[in-house]
């Protein structure tokens, strides 16, 4: 499988929200990261053939999107960043509805459906209607229907929001399970997700990809960079304004901060490990502008 | 929680190619959202109720003839009196609600943000929106069989209870029972291409603009009002009034005739219930409608037209950008 994205745009009125974006990707798991408003969701759409491209190519196992649309769609599985379910039917309803609408068989839709139910432990709740669910229980329904025809693109933008800490770990082992055989794209703010599952970092700024890389090299590039510094409330203040910070902690001593700086930004910092988070912000920092047409 | 397993990709496999989404699957499923949902049934009760209401205070349509200060009077459940009912006070209301079922079949779905899901899976442009079309056709039939339910177990009540009786013949056999052939001659010719009319054009405007759906609805509403109230003016003449699509003008253009040979089959020395049996009789006598049919088969084909058109114009992407979200 096999998915190339060729110079891809797309623009609203005159800003590009997504400009120039060129990837080829294989089977495995991408890590779309970005500030808000990089173009994440926008590409994700162009992918998903929910939204037509401005300018450029999408291809799927060489077939254009545009022109096989329906092809795609019959293999992907998508959770948009914001959705809605309806309130009338009962979760299992509403993943029978889907799975409809997904072409699965007649034989095999209750199975599957049972199947989704277990994998994200909504059995027990399955007959209670859907305007009965908390947050994190309507986003496990999310996730099951995106999984319902075992996609092999597998497209979910900020799928851990609104889960509970517990959810979240567990929705990263699922994914992680699933990273054979098929594409995942999984667009998110928790920096700590890409870190646990990825094989592929894509960072987007400004509608475009500004890295793309595997995590182990990202964490390469900013070690020697990061630092600790425990300091009085004055020096935090300072030091805030001077550099840019991963982590803020009161401490009983002091307030601990997690700084990212070429250099040692105090006399007492102490150098440390980076994590993703920290590559992360090191690479994104101070690009605040977009494009316009 | 997210239950701990292998793999979503489970001993169940299939073959996704081979299973093309109907319109009937689609159909099926937002017939039985529809259903599970209890507005719907709200509405129901309050059409049956209303049909029943209106029905009870029209069950004398008109003072044909004021004979010694009593009216002579024409019941709204026979022929001649249903021509006036249906059209002139049950579809004036029921019509305004036609949009309201459907200009949301697919718009809802943007503004719930269901839209995409549906848009990401293989169902195709033509499967969706006939589906949802033909189970807010459906829903709306349903209701319009309600007004022809109401209107006959209304018939019948007059006839066998006197009780119920307003202003008019003061015995029970002056009643005349429902004529039920004419009753459902003037629901098909007045409700079904109404329906078919109305819920398609709401459901065209609505789909293509999602964002303007409640101008959309207001707007068809107040337009079927002035309709209704121009229609007298606008189709009032014999040769055109089989176009006017409200049916308003249905009555007034038979109505003359009923009079004449009512006219011609009373004598000076009848009473009060000799003059009533006649009308009895004379308003059961069902007009000529073939042409009113032939035109009102024309309005219901263009409503399957726009509906056609929404197919061909409706876009799978909702061009709204996205970014700047969380």
């Amino acid at each position: 499988m096999e998915l190339v994205c060729e110079q891809l745009g797309k623009h609203y009125g005159t800003i590009w929200a997504v400009h120039d974006v060129t990837l080829r990707a294989g089977s495995g798991i991408i890590g779309l990261v970005g500030p808000n408003g990089a173009g994440k969701t926008t590409l994700m759409r162009m992918i998903a053939t929910l939204l037509v491209q401005t300018k450029g190519s999408i291809t799927w196992n060489g077939h254009d999107t545009r022109t096989h649309g329906a092809e795609v769609r019959q293999v992907l599985g998508y959770l948009p960043q914001d959705f809605g379910l309806y309130p009338e039917f009962s979760g299992r309803q509403f993943l029978r509805y889907i799975a409809t609408m997904k072409g699965l068989p007649r034989g095999v839709m209750q199975k599957r459906v049972d199947e989704m139910l277990e994998l994200v432990n909504l059995e027990s709740v399955a007959s209670r209607k859907l305007r009965t669910y908390s947050g994190g229980m309507r986003q496990r329904i999310g996730i099951a229907q995106a999984l319902l025809n075992d996609p092999s693109l597998l497209i979910v933008d900020e799928p851990t929001v609104g889960l509970d800490p517990e959810e979240r770990v567990r929705f990263r082992t699922l994914l992680a399970t699933l990273n054979t055989d098929r594409l995942i794209i999984l667009s998110t703010h928790i920096i700590s997700d890409v870190e646990a599952i990825a094989n592929r970092v894509i960072i987007m700024n400004k509608g475009q990809i500004h890295t793309d890389t595997t995590p182990e090299d990202l964490l390469r590039e900013a070690e020697g960079h990061v630092w600790t510094v425990v300091a009085d409330a004055a020096t935090a203040a300072r030091l805030q304004t001077q550099h840019q910070l991963t982590a803020l902690v009161n401490h009983r001593d002091g307030i601990q901060l997690r700084i990212v700086s070429a250099t040692r930004p105090t006399e007492n910092a102490v150098l440390v490990e980076p994590n993703l988070e920290d590559a992360y912000m090191m690479t994104v920092r101070g690009q605040k502008a977009v494009l316009t047409v | 929680m997210i239950s701990h397993v292998t793999s979503a990709k489970t001993a169940t496999s299939f073959d996704m190619s081979a299973h093309p989404i109907r319109v009937l699957a689609v159909f099926s499923w937002e017939l039985r959202r529809r259903l599970a949902g209890r507005s719907f049934w709200i509405t129901a009760s309050m059409v049956f109720v209303l049909t029943l209401a209106f029905m009870w205070l029209g069950q004398f349509k008109a003072c044909v003839e004021l004979y010694k200060g009593s009216c002579v009077s024409l019941a709204g459940t026979s022929a001649s009196g249903i021509l006036l009912e249906m059209p002139g006070l049950l579809m004036l209301w029921f019509a305004m609600l036609v949009p309201f079922l459907t200009a949301d079949l697919v718009t809802l779905d943007v503004k719930r943000r269901t839209h995409e899901i549906l848009m990401a899976t293989p169902l195709s442009k033509s499967a969706y929106i006939w589906g949802r079309y033909l189970a807010g056709l459906t829903l709306c039939l349903l209701l319009a069989l309600l007004i022809l339910a109401g209107t006959l177990l209304m018939g019948v009540a007059l006839t066998h209870f006197l009780w119920l009786g307003l202003d008019g013949p003061s015995d029970l056999v002056n009643y005349p029972p429902p004529n039920v052939q004419a009753i459902l001659l003037v629901w098909v010719i007045s409700t079904l291409p109404v329906v078919f009319l109305l819920s398609s054009i709401g459901f065209f405007f609505s789909t293509l603009l999602p964002a303007s759906s409640g101008f959309i609805k207001a707007l068809v509403l107040v337009g079927w009002l002035a309709c209704w109230m121009m229609a007298e003016f606008l189709f009032g003449h014999f040769k055109i009034a089989q176009w006017d699509p409200t049916n308003s003008t249905l009555a007034s253009t038979f109505y003359p005739d009923m009079q004449k040979a009512y006219f011609s089959g009373i004598s000076p020395t009848m009473t009060l219930d000799q003059r009533q049996q006649v009308l009895n009789r004379v308003q059961q006598n069902l007009p000529d409608l073939t042409n009113w049919l032939l035109t009102h088969a024309l309005y219901a084909a263009l409503g399957l037209v726009l509906t056609t058109l929404t197919v061909f114009l409706f876009r799978r992407f909702d061009t709204t950008p996205r970014w700047g979200q969380k």
